[in-house]
């Protein structure tokens, strides 16, 4: 009987080695005729410890790890594929602290299960919700949702049940679901892990939302730079299409700009144009893609879907604190010691997070601020890590938990130079749709670089412009783009004298 | 300093930005909206928005 040895195909994994681990195990089993077989499953999230490779045995999946593949002939001689002793071994995967603290419930297939079959899929307990949601009414799965109190996961929040329900609502003879994969955020990657560790799970959420809202046809429109997701999906969607009876979903690659993932350029980037955004009204939910209702939701909401049917409103009620209901994966990056996906209910604080899993800075040094919710997200300083992670408290302190990404700094950053980027990024990325983000962000990168110089007079002014982007943009890459700004200003006025 | 405001059904002037059309506030029951455009939208009705006071 053939062992099961587990080698991580995530991209972050594959970045580090595991192609080249994978095959010097197939060699090296081969030469010692020890019957393999290799699964390339998603990453765990611990990405420290990648190439993370697990392997079956009659104790549970051990794990050996950051396995090169120099390694792997000692691995063999010290009897690892029986779990055997050796200086990379870590045990019993499941027990790592890192893993057993966190309450992973959307993410708690990826690593474990065989991305390419749906048959794992289904047996790792997948395919209940749907099941579930076929029998039932749609007005009763969106009053599922809507109980659950899921809320958006891509940044902004909004009360999925109340989105389905509008697109339930509006009469068509054609409706759409979309799911936003188009994860550009700095420091974010639950949704590539997900898509490329357990992509049937967002099939699976998909399918439920098309139910709900009477749509056969959805989208997944999935970043460029995200080819290995795009892979998963595009083989996972062709093996699921009995699954998902009359449910038709087709996989686009994004065409590589940031604000493609706000929705409505999305919808013209699916369309076929440039990714500009749209004014608002009309909704998508009302008039979306190709002119028709549509449900637009991010993959990690998804994802969310099928666990509320199969469990019931209230098991993810019963998750979280607040109006912030549930779970968040959050993301560890930047100058951070164990960076990685942290995946627990809203409620625990910032401060548990960089520390208790980040292990504090990679540097050593102190950790002077932290940008939460990608780059139009706030900085942070150490005097609001204790701010609880749910959405109305960081909003009470001027900030957003956005996507859930985590970038952090040790000392050494200076910000006016961050508050710079802000503005740059903004400017690169900008559709120029509007006039306060396309000129704004150009001045405001003016404005900073006078402030830098020393002329401090110019600091109103940088305030003002904050203030029209902010209330004049219309969409999120300029009203949001003050964030970063002035926080910086506010929490860091040292670095821009 | 320039801004925008709405004027909202309930007779008040708020700050609310535009990017934030569309989103939670609009959506929610009379007695729960954030936004104050909420209304105006449910309604279906346009608004104006003035600059250049605060």
């Amino acid at each position: 009987m053939s062992i099961t040895v587990y080698v991580p195909g995530d991209a972050a994994a594959l970045a580090l080695g595991a192609d080249e681990v994978a095959a010097a195990i197939v060699k090296q089993a081969d030469k010692l005729k020890q019957d393999i077989k290799i699964v390339r499953n998603g990453s765990r999230g611990l990405f420290w410890l990648e190439p993370l490779v697990e392997v079956v045995t009659a104790q549970g999946r051990i794990a050996y790890g950051p396995v090169m593949a120099a390694d792997v002939p000692k691995l063999f001689a010290a009897d690892f594929l029986q779990g055997g002793k050796h200086a990379l071994r870590l045990g019993d995967i499941a027990a790592l602290p890192y893993l057993a603290k966190q309450q992973r419930v959307t993410l708690r297939r990826s690593g474990i299960v065989d991305p390419r079959s749906l048959d794992d899929y289904l047996a790792q307990g997948g395919g209940k919700g749907l099941a579930a949601a076929r029998a039932m009414q749609p007005s009763a799965i969106v009053q599922q949702v809507t109980d659950s109190g899921l809320r958006g996961r891509g940044g902004a929040a909004f009360p999925t049940g109340i989105k389905w329900k509008t697109v339930l609502d509006t009469a068509a003879s054609q409706k759409y679901i979309v799911c936003n994969a188009d994860e550009g955020d700095s420091g974010t990657y639950s949704d590539r892990m997900l898509m490329e560790g357990d992509p049937y799970c967002l099939i699976e959420g998909m399918a439920i939302a098309g139910l709900a809202v009477g749509a056969s046809k959805g989208y997944i429109y999935v970043r460029s730079e995200y080819p290995h997701a795009y892979a998963a999906l595009t083989a996972a969607v062709a093996a699921a299409s009995d699954w998902l009876d009359d449910f038709e979903i087709e996989v686009r690659k994004a065409a590589g700009a940031y604000v493609c993932g706000e929705e409505t350029a999305l919808l013209e980037s699916i369309e076929g144009r440039r990714g500009i955004v749209r004014s608002k009204p009309p909704l998508p939910a009302i008039s979306g893609l190709f002119g028709q209702p549509t449900v637009i939701n991010n993959v990690i909401t998804f994802a969310s879907v099928p666990d509320i049917l199969a469990q019931g409103a209230q098991f993810y009620r019963d998750l979280g604190v607040g109006r912030s209901r549930g779970t968040l994966p959050f993301q560890l990056a930047g100058n951070i010691k164990f960076g990685g996906l942290v995946e627990v209910p809203f409620g625990s604080t910032l401060r548990e997070l960089l520390y208790d899993y980040g292990g504090g800075s990679r540097s050593g040094r102190p950790l002077r601020a932290v940008q939460v919710g990608g780059p139009l997200g706030a900085y942070l300083p150490a005097s609001q890590f204790d701010t609880m992670l749910d959405y109305e408290a960081f909003a009470a302190i001027g900030a957003a938990l956005g996507h859930g990404g985590i970038v952090a700094f040790d000392d050494t950053v200076d910000m006016a130079k961050q508050a710079r980027y802000a503005m740059q990024f903004c400017a690169n990325e900008s559709c120029g749709k509007c006039t306060p983000c396309r000129i704004g962000s150009t001045r405001g990168v003016e404005v900073i670089d006078r402030i830098r110089g020393g002329d401090l007079k110019q600091i109103p002014l940088l305030r003002d412009l904050c203030d029209t982007m902010t209330y004049g943009s219309m969409c999120a890459m300029g009203g949001m783009t003050p964030y970063p700004v002035l926080s910086a200003l506010d929490h860091f006025a040292e670095d821009f004298e | 300093m320039s801004s925008t405001k709405a004027t909202n059904p309930l007779g008040t002037s708020a700050c609310f930005p535009l990017y934030q059309r569309g989103t939670e506030g609009d959506f929610c029951t009379r007695s729960e909206f954030k936004s104050p455009l909420a209304p105006l939208l449910q309604r279906g009705d346009s608004f104006s928005v003035v600059k250049g006071f605060k």
